[in-house]
């Protein structure tokens, strides 16, 4: 279900009217995990064997690791859940590209290669596999914050549903961690609701959305073979530019309306998206950009590996290795790969001159050094785009060979800049105002008037439905 | 604040729909289907001649359109079969009706009419017409100050590359004859649809659009003339002769570039004043 859908308008409201009756308070969490349900279910319902499975193995194998006193057991319980739970993913995401690159190798012929190279991805499996890993290494690492709150197992097969399924963060994220959510689980207030709060997110995340990223969407299509080869190198430049403000307007609004949305209900959802366009390093950005994947890949990923606390060149080859990894997380296809070698090895060379280089941080070094970082990603973006390596090769010899072209400012042109400048003036305001105290009032004016702005906007200048971009991650 | 907000949204948005009903402010130029089918469901009056086709009329003008009784209602992915349809189930009954037929396999986008006639969204665009895809807010700004003629055909042949590519392409959609069974429930339901506009008098003509030369009599054009001939072969249904004389060009072996375009209008113009003065017009 789409969150710019009508259908889930319709289901957000009836189970927000069910969730705060007064006489229905002990059923709360239940009512969510049914919605979460439904939202996940409602185009496709085989979709969910394969999520109450992945519920159950993480359900009973962290009850297993709470209840069990020997250690050694409780890591043999946690490995086994965490590999089987890698196996899932691996078998969904990845054999059909295994399939379709080795098949002569395996020497897949007829129905078992049309069967690999057919299975369906299940939406969320990335994300929900992920919180179903944290919940079993949380629960092996600090086993006593968990123990006394959850006493039978159906108490915790309820909380862990909830923690996995709830519908904001189900399909996309922000990936949450088990510690940091089942201390919120409790009986929640209708006068508590921050509505303030909710409505911001909701607003700025329907915007980003249904006005910038949608619309860009329609433009940024052109960025497909062969029709990009018409473009002249600057269209194309523009073209990408588009497109790197579509992917940030596109999944940061998805977070935010999955931030408003936890609000609505009483949860404090993670933010996952920190202006990252204004970081002036990659290791800046990566603390800005899809923060909630980059702190799991942090916890349960960089540091054990060792992070930084094994020598430089060590320190080098785990960026690297969790960057490459998280590439592959993203998709099932080599550019993604490459995509993560791409970020990895910016990472690894950058912490590799800081370590030897000392650079006076004057103004203009930090302008340089956010245009830089900007360009290479965006350069980067268009491993996503442009999924077929061979493509990616194509659009970078047309951005040299049509240098000559003219420069075309039609109407797509002008409305691509005019979309685009408001994630530039989403950046630029932050600047702004992050060091320039602004007096409470100014800064009330200038917000209602803002936002009243931007719901304007979702009014009358919505694009066409289409589905977030990480929904296929 | 909440409140502030919500005001101000919905003042904002008041305030641009009465922009729109007090100043004639419209877009020049509108290219999707569903801003074509919107302006042309909400214009509030009739058109007495209308071509219905692709994207390969997009750029259509008759003389006509200068007494404002024309529409082009050309909706690009979606094909002739659906401008009919809008027309039918609207009760929009134009005199003459002119029906391009080179992607009239495609079919009836019913999605698009499901969403055009769904009442509910219908009576709110037309009371809030700020919800019309046609009135989107930034288009219709930039629309209002970028100058110049932007619906025009491409004048001249893109770059070889992209050309043999979007050709190679193109070959490969025409060399499959079409598929039958569905072609011929498609047309079984455009018969439906245009019995019930002839029955009401309007005058209809069917068109083919030229193509690049070797593609004129691939598989696919073949296929598809022979079962339209058979399935509209009444004397109430009109035909359009082909241009056999003029050699025409294309950007991507479909699409005419300009000056090929200009000459198809002139030809096409003439063969309506030839069909006028036999008599069936």
């Amino acid at each position: 279900m789409l969150f710019n859908s009508l259908v889930f308008l319709v289901l957000v409201l009836i189970t927000f009217i069910v969730y705060y009756i007064p006489g229905l308070k002990k059923y709360q969490v239940g009512i969510l995990i049914v919605s979460s349900f439904v939202f996940y279910a409602y185009y496709k319902p085989i979709l969910l064997l394969l999520f109450i499975t992945s519920i159950l193995l993480n359900t009973s194998s962290s009850y297993i690791v709470l209840k069990e006193d020997s250690l050694s057991k409780q890591k043999k319980v946690a490995a086994f859940a965490i590999a089987l739970n890698l196996l899932i993913l691996a078998f969904f995401k990845y054999t059909p590209l295994i399939s379709h690159t080795f098949y002569k190798e395996l020497e897949l012929n007829g129905s078992w290669r049309e069967f690999f190279f057919t299975i369906p991805l299940p939406i969320g499996i990335s994300f929900y596999t992920f919180e179903g890993i944290s919940l079993l290494i949380d629960v092996l690492r600090d086993k006593n914050s968990l123990k006394e709150k959850h006493n039978s197992f159906w108490e915790h097969l309820i909380k862990t549903s909830f923690f996995i399924s709830f519908f904001p963060h189900l399909i996309a994220g922000p990936i949450l961690k088990a510690h940091d959510f089942y201390p919120q689980i409790k009986e929640k207030y209708f006068s508590d609701i921050n509505w303030e709060k909710v409505i911001k997110h909701l607003i700025l995340g329907y915007f980003l959305k249904m006005v910038v990223a949608d619309n860009l969407n329609e433009i940024t299509v052109n960025i497909t073979y062969p029709f990009f080869l018409g473009y002249s190198s600057l269209n194309l430049l523009l073209l990408l530019f588009g497109y790197s403000m579509q992917i940030f307007a596109d999944f940061a609004g998805y977070s935010s309306i999955a931030i408003g949305l936890g609000f609505l209900f009483g949860y404090n959802l993670p933010r996952n998206f920190h202006f990252p366009y204004i970081s002036q390093s990659f290791a800046e950005f990566w603390t800005r950009w899809h923060i909630s994947l980059s702190t799991w890949l942090k916890e349960y990923l960089y540091f054990p590996l060792g992070g930084n606390r094994k020598g430089q060149w060590r320190t080098y080859f785990n960026l690297f290795t969790v960057m490459l990894l998280g590439g592959f997380w993203h998709g099932a296809g080599w550019s993604y790969a490459l995509w993560g070698f791409g970020h990895g090895s910016f990472l690894a060379i950058e912490r590799l001159i800081k370590d030897r280089v000392k650079v006076n941080n004057t103004l203009l070094v930090q302008i340089l050094q956010t245009a830089m970082v900007f360009l290479v990603v965006t350069f980067l973006w268009l491993l996503f785009k442009l999924p077929n390596f061979d493509q990616v090769v194509q659009f970078f010899k047309a951005l040299i060979d049509n240098r000559s072209m003219r420069f075309n400012i039609s109407s797509k042109e002008l409305n691509l800049v005019m979309l685009s400048s408001f994630v530039v003036l989403y950046h630029a305001c932050y600047l702004l105002f992050k060091n320039n105290k602004v007096s409470p009032a100014t800064n009330y004016n200038i917000q209602w008037v803002s936002y009243g702005v931007l719901l304007f906007l979702i009014l009358v200048n919505s694009g066409n439905q289409n589905a977030f971009i990480y929904f296929q991650f | 604040m909440v409140r502030k907000i919500i005001i101000t949204g919905i003042l904002l948005f008041v305030i641009f729909n009465a922009m729109l009903y007090l100043l004639p402010i419209k877009k020049r130029f509108v290219y999707t289907d569903v801003e074509k089918s919107e302006r042309f469901l909400y214009a509030g009056r009739k058109f007495s001649v209308i071509t219905a086709g692709s994207s390969l009329i997009g750029n259509f003008t008759f003389e006509t359109e200068k007494r404002k009784n024309y529409f082009n209602l050309s909706l690009p992915p979606s094909g002739g079969c659906t401008g009919v349809k809008i027309l039918a189930l609207t009760n929009n009954i134009p005199d003459t009706l002119y029906l391009e037929t080179n992607y009239i396999s495609r079919g009836f986008n019913n999605v698009l009419i499901d969403g055009l006639l769904d009442k509910r969204s219908y009576y709110a665009k037309l009371i809030f017409p700020a919800l019309q895809e046609q009135n989107k807010f930034f288009p219709l700004i930039i629309d209002k100050f970028k100058s110049g003629n932007t619906a025009q055909a491409s004048k001249r042949k893109p770059k070889d590359d992209l050309f043999l590519q979007l050709f190679a392409s193109t070959k490969e959609e025409y060399s499959k004859p079409v598929n039958l069974v569905k072609y011929n429930k498609t047309l079984l339901e455009l018969k439906k649809h245009l019995e019930y506009l002839s029955a009401k008098g309007t005058f209809i003509a069917f068109f083919e659009v030229p193509i690049e030369h070797d593609l004129v009599n691939s598989p696919k054009l073949v296929s598809q003339r022979q079962a339209l001939k058979l399935a509209f072969a009444d004397k109430k249904y009109n035909w359009i002769q082909p241009d056999t004389t003029n050699r025409y060009y294309t950007g991507d072996g479909k699409h005419l570039l300009e000056e090929s375009f200009v000459r198809f209008t002139k030809y096409f113009k003439t063969q309506c004043n030839l069909l006028k003065k036999q008599g069936k017009k």
